[in-house]
């Protein structure tokens, strides 16, 4: 006798019993995956965030033409004898003019209060005289940097014990710091020099800026673009409509595959005995380093445009055939379009990828320590070929300095670093979602 | 071995197609086996047979569609209005704009239903301006039954349309190239009856200018709208000539059995 | 080629329609062999019989038209299965006709009953009815067998039964003329002998039917008619 369908029998139970528990483990799974995520992002963003506010002092300069240009003639070439030794007196002063102004008394030293500037202050003074002769005889009213130390004070990275025990900085320097900030000399406030300023020495975290490695990461990227996507793309469309199916497509199919699995670095000795040892171009460039990346993104845009090529169903094929397409016609009209969500998806995928990459630059050289905007940027002429770096060269390049300045400024650039890349994959997907067509 | 059964009507117009000792290779595997047949001018010719017998293989060899298969070989001759199609000089894109298909499914592009049937003409340079090209389209769409129903909405996807318009979307589409011969493989195998029944009145009305050969599994339908049909088994043509003879008293017993369902 | 059908509800159906076509002809059969012994031995409890068996017959023929309209309409038959359902609903016909010419000579044996015979010429008709009685098995039997041979035979047997009825209808018309007496007799003898020649005619046409299921194709010759009988001048 059939039993009721109103009850349900032991085997039933067992089964959905099972089926509970796999969705448990799953939804388990994601909630491991999201919990994961949340202590990367709050660990990243803890000791990131700050990098991107920026403690500076409001000064008003004096520029006596007596130690600036004493020939009177603001000729920049003979202005440019007087080193930045010569412009860090007059922070100096105008600082201890301020604590003047303001009635503020401190025991620390002058040197520990000439030391609360950053000494690439003096560097900007300079670069701005140099600039503007005609500003010597007169005051300037400046924004400068505040040593690393006071910096941390302000972002509570530097407590008047730890300075007590600091060479670089007093508690008394820290108290006198304060006095300022409470009287709106010192402020700290978000600062675009994070990311336009190039890399500073080690000593000067508070200068230290993203500007060049984001600069030769683009041009990387662009290298890359211009170079994997036509290749890539022209190399699927010829193995998967074009070539014999033969043992050697076979072959090459199978070794695209693998190059996919190599890992990074060896594209690194191969980009360093082909491009720099072999062809001879520049070490450290972004054209090596856009080579090397190719390189590396070609397996991956080779295989994301053959599988959205096969995606395409063969009825659209045939169709463009049976209407009197040539192959290549019905391949660009017909195949290509259909496929185009899937391609640009490998691709940004695999652009993703080569902006993160860092063994193989590290390998070419990237580590250079760049310090000026090579002049073919900033011109925007030239062919890549002066040295630079890449933005995960960078972090890695950061981490590995002393000063503990550094720890916040490679947290805040791999922010930046994790910005870009959820700013590419939304790309990826609106351009994706505007291109899919259903068939 | 003499597999083929002609007709009794003599041949009064020189035929529109003729194949002469046609075989067809997959690799090692043959597909066509001999096979001879001459299809007249404005007629519907149906081949009929058991899957598998290779009629939709012979009526691809008709338009070199077989070309795109890598390990399929074609030997023998086929001539069309007199011309060996698989001369060396015959360019198959060329011979696709003069024989037109239409397949199993529908598949129209995904594109507008303007540009579905504009993009023939467009790549084979038929169409000297805007208009002319409109009217081409005008005319195909018109000649596929289908202008009135979609008149208002030329730039609406092709996709969007139910089966049977699809379909016929795919008819007008393939006569866009002016083509003489229409080759349609099953083409109302994924239709409901209702828009197979609109098919089947377009193709005979389309007997008027081209000439039309059509595959089909049911045959009903090959009795319904062909003058001449082919039954083909494992790869041979074991009877030809007039429908209504095949269908009422057929020469060879494997016709027979074929068509009274004695075998499959 | 295999006899059955993939679809053998479809084989059970002609087999249906074709079994109903055998009994009608072995129940025609029968009639026509009763009506003549009726007639010879003026049994006219057996002449009774005839006359109400030919209902069952006419409800055969009716069975048998709508089982060819069914299968027809189910199962749109072709080539040969369309040949032998065609065939059926004409030879169903036919066989009706026959069988009402058998009651009809059974009807006629009654009135014959109360006169005077013939001897010679109920002999005649005997002869021509055995001939009609065997073309009708031969022509069933090709049926069965789809003998073409058989049937063309038969159909040409048909002429000495024409002849052997243009023989009886002299033959009843010189009695008639020399006895009128005799004519009531007489003229019912012609119409049994008329009826006789008229299933004949249809038994031929039942072997026509047969050759074109065979073949597919109509007998090549028009039906030669022997029956000269209308034309009346010079007696």
């Amino acid at each position: 006798m059939t039993s009721s369908l109103l009850t349900t029998d032991s085997r039933t139970k067992r089964r959905n019993a099972a089926e509970a528990r796999f969705r448990a483990y799953g939804l388990a799974a994601i909630g491991i995956a999201a919990l994961a995520i949340v202590i990367l992002l709050t660990s990243v963003l803890t000791s990131g965030l700050s990098g991107f506010r920026q403690t500076y002092i409001t000064l008003e300069i004096a520029l006596p033409e007596a130690k600036l240009d004493k020939s009177g003639a603001r000729d920049p070439a003979v202005m440019a004898k007087v080193t930045t030794i010569g412009y860090t007196p007059l922070l100096r002063d105008a600082l201890l003019a301020k604590m003047a102004d303001l009635g503020i008394s401190t025991t620390a030293s002058d040197k520990d209060i000439a030391g609360m500037i950053s000494k690439e202050a003096a560097a900007t003074l300079r670069d701005l005289v140099l600039a503007n002769p005609d500003l010597i005889g007169g005051t300037v009213t400046l924004e400068v940097l505040a040593e690393g130390r006071i910096d941390g004070y302000f972002k509570s990275r530097v407590t008047m014990e730890s300075a007590a025990l600091d060479s670089n900085t007093s508690p008394e320097a820290l108290q006198v710091a304060q006095a300022l900030a409470d009287a709106g000399v010192i402020s700290t406030h978000f600062n675009w020099a994070f990311l336009t300023a190039p890399d500073a020495s080690d000593q000067r975290p508070e200068a230290a800026g993203l500007g060049v490695a984001i600069l030769g990461s683009l041009y990387m990227m662009a290298v890359v673009l211009v170079l994997s996507l036509p290749i890539g793309v022209a190399t699927a469309i010829y193995l998967e409509e074009f070539a014999p199916k033969n043992r050697l497509s076979d072959l090459i199919e199978v070794n695209i595959a693998n190059l996919a699995a190599v890992p990074s670095i060896v594209f690194g000795i191969l980009g360093l005995a082909i491009f720099i040892n072999f062809a001879g171009l520049n070490q450290s460039s972004p054209l090596v380093g856009g080579l090397v990346l190719t390189l590396m993104t070609l397996p991956t845009i080779i295989i994301a445009t053959r599988a959205a090529l096969k995606a395409v169903p063969p009825s659209i094929r045939d169709a463009a055939l049976g209407v009197g397409a040539s192959k290549m016609q019905s391949v660009f009209h017909h195949v290509l379009p259909l496929a185009a969500p899937g391609i640009l998806t490998g691709t940004i995928i695999g652009l993703a990828q080569a902006l993160g990459e860092t063994a193989p630059l590290l390998l070419i050289g990237m580590v250079a320590f760049v310090r000026e905007y090579p002049a073919a940027y900033t011109e925007g002429a030239g062919l890549f070929g002066e040295a630079a770096t890449a933005l995960p060269v960078q972090i890695f390049n950061w981490t590995q300095r002393a000063d503990p300045g550094f720890v916040e400024r490679a947290s805040a650039a791999v922010i930046t670093l994790l910005l870009f890349l959820a700013v590419m994959n939304t790309v990826a997907v609106l351009l994706r979602r505007r291109f899919e067509r259903r068939w | 071995m003499k597999d083929i059964s002609m007709s009794e009507s003599p041949i009064m117009t020189q035929s529109k197609i003729s194949a002469q000792n046609v075989w067809v290779r997959y690799g090692d595997s043959v597909a066509i086996n001999d096979v001879s047949v001459e299809i007249a001018p404005n007629t519907v010719t149906a081949f009929i047979g058991p899957s598998g017998c290779g009629k939709s293989t012979f009526l691809r060899c008709l338009n070199r569609m077989n070309d795109t298969i890598d390990i399929c070989s074609v030997k023998g001759d086929i001539r069309i209005d007199g011309e060996d199609i698989y001369d060396r000089r015959v360019d198959p894109v060329q011979l696709r704009a003069k024989v037109g298909m239409v397949f199993q499914k529908p598949n129209p592009f995904p594109k507008s239903i303007f540009d579905n049937v504009a993009y023939g003409p467009k790549i084979h340079g038929l169409s000297r301006s805007k208009e002319d090209l409109a009217g081409i389209v005008e005319g195909a769409l018109r000649k596929a039954a289908l202008w009135n129903e979609v008149k208002d909405r030329l730039h609406s996807p092709g996709t969007g349309l139910s089966g049977g318009q699809q379909q016929r979307l795919c008819i007008a589409r393939a006569i866009a190239t002016a083509p003489e011969v229409l080759l349609m493989d099953e083409p109302c195998s994924a239709l409901d009856p209702i828009a197979t029944a609109q098919i089947e009145e377009l193709i005979a009305d389309l007997r008027q200018n081209y000439c039309v050969v059509i595959v089909t599994h049911s045959m009903q339908q090959a009795a319904r709208i062909s003058q001449k049909t082919a039954f083909f088994h494992l790869g041979s043509l074991v009877e030809y000539g007039d429908t209504d003879r095949i269908f009422t008293a057929p020469e060879d017993p494997r016709t027979e059995s074929y068509i009274t369902g004695r075998i499959g | 080629m295999t006899n059955a059908h993939i679809s053998s509800a479809f084989d059970n159906d002609l087999a249906a329609v074709q079994a109903k076509i055998m009994k009608m002809g072995g129940m025609v059969e029968d009639a026509i062999q009763q009506a003549m012994t009726a007639l010879e031995n003026r049994d006219t409890d057996l002449a009774g019989q005839v006359r109400a068996a030919d209902a069952q017959i006419d409800d055969l023929e009716e069975a048998i038209n709508e089982g060819a309209a069914r299968i027809i309409a189910l199962r749109a038959p072709t080539a040969i299965d369309l040949r032998l359902v065609l065939s059926v609903i004409k030879i169903s016909g036919n066989l009706e006709r026959i069988g009402d010419y058998a009651k009809n000579m059974a009807k006629r044996s009654e009135g014959l009953s109360q006169g005077d015979q013939r001897t010679e010429s109920i002999g005649t008709l005997r002869r021509i009815t055995r001939s009609v009685q065997a073309m009708l098995k031969d022509a069933l039997d090709a049926y069965i067998n789809r003998d073409a041979a058989l049937a063309a035979d038969v159909i040409a047997r048909d002429q000495d039964v024409d002849q052997m009825y243009n023989a009886l209808f002299r033959e009843l018309l010189t009695f008639m003329l020399e006895d009128p007496r005799k004519i009531t007799a007489c003229l019912h003898l012609h119409f049994i002998a008329k009826n006789t020649e008229r299933m004949g005619d249809h038994v031929t046409s039942i072997a026509e039917q047969v050759i074109y299921l065979a073949t597919g194709k109509q007998p090549e010759e028009a039906r030669a008619k022997a029956d000269t009988t209308s034309d009346v001048s010079g007696v």
